[in-house]
């Protein structure tokens, strides 16, 4: 029976309709399908990953995180009411354990057990996230490349949490203003107002860069 | 005043895209995971669902034992608790009982005084 239904949703689901598609692999995951459950990682473990890394600037943490946002997908599978966007609602679960994370890390000093930034050697910079290799020749460019980036992450990471959240939400994972607000529980305008803030920050901290861009690589997405 | 988003300025996708700060963001793109996350993952989520499971036959079984064994528990004091109010109730009826057949005794006693002191024969009497 269940087989049957599962079927007749797959028939019904579009290839082309991401989301549609996501509510059946949750309901073969239900149903204790593994190979769902490895299609849905894999199509979402970038965005996840990604956002949680950006999130704390802690490659080693974001990878817990991110595995421990798939261990509940995959316990929740069984209760999964399809009544938001799989997207939307898995993004929640990942918004409750980053603000989950900041909290304990408040709450407790830290040690950090990375040596500081400018004995690394490493010139991935303080956040430790690997960079993406880039594709300019002389090592004068890619030293400044790379501290470009470096300051980018850094102003991220000294935004607010939630405006710090809204805008990987926006940038990197491209969810709509309704969908952010929905993850940040919030409305659509407060949504906005965050976002707006959280650019007026990045302006500033990122001003140097903005000025000697000019214009130039602002067709680079 | 402070100031506001521009909501209604233009598009908020054109917004976007015309902004140097958004520009500037794509740069620093995502980090990736590994190529064996998933891997880890789904192991992971296995050996979750065993924890679950040995769980339910370990620890779960003793939270519902310990459930049932509150309802026994809090049943049998609830028991005991009344045997033992209907014990005192009894008792507490039983010397009110004792106590009113002493007092009665007590009352007897004094009347067969009054009438001893009372019945002195008349030739006794030196008032004759």
């Amino acid at each position: 029976m269940k087989k049957r239904i599962r079927d007749e949703r797959l028939t019904r689901a579009p290839m082309g309709d991401s989301d549609a598609h996501d509510k059946v692999l949750m309901v073969e995951i239900a149903g204790g399908d593994e190979r769902a459950l490895r299609e849905l990682i894999e199509k979402h473990q970038g965005a996840v990953y990604g956002t949680i890394a950006k999130m704390l600037g802690d490659p080693v943490e974001a990878q817990d995180l991110a595995q421990q946002v798939f261990v509940r997908v995959y316990r929740a599978a069984g209760s999964y009411r399809a009544t938001a966007q799989f997207k939307t609602w898995m993004f929640t679960i990942v918004r409750n354990l980053v603000f989950n994370e900041h909290r304990r890390r408040s709450r407790a000093t830290l040690v950090s057990l990375h040596p500081p930034e400018n004995e690394t050697g490493h010139p991935g910079g303080s956040s430790g996230i690997d960079l993406p290799d880039l594709a300019i020749k002389t090592p004068g460019e890619v030293m400044l490349q790379r501290e470009m980036l470096r300051k980018v992450d850094e102003a991220i990471l000294a935004l607010p949490e939630q405006q710090r959240l809204a805008i990987v939400l926006r940038r990197y994972d491209e969810f709509s203003y309704e969908q952010i607000a929905e993850i940040l529980k919030t409305s659509v305008p407060a949504t906005k107002s965050l976002l707006f803030r959280a650019r007026e920050t990045l302006r500033v901290a990122l001003q140097d860069y903005l000025d000697s861009e000019g214009g130039k690589g602002c067709d680079r997405k | 005043m402070k100031a506001g988003p521009p909501y209604n300025s233009e598009p908020d996708a054109r917004l976007d895209e015309n902004d140097p700060v958004w520009n500037l963001l794509a740069r620093a793109p995502l980090p990736e995971p590994d190529a064996w996350f998933a891997a880890r993952t789904l192991a992971r989520c296995r050996n979750e669902e065993l924890g679950m499971e040995s769980g339910a036959t370990g620890l779960g079984r003793f939270f519902r034992w310990t459930r049932m064994g509150r309802w026994v528990f809090g049943g049998g004091l609830g028991v005991c608790l009344a045997a033992g109010l209907l014990v005192a109730q009894m008792n507490s009826q039983k010397a009110d009982d004792q106590k009113k057949v002493q007092e009665a005794f007590e009352i007897m006693a004094t009347m067969d005084n009054d009438t001893d002191s009372s019945s002195s024969p008349s030739w006794q009497d030196s008032s004759l």
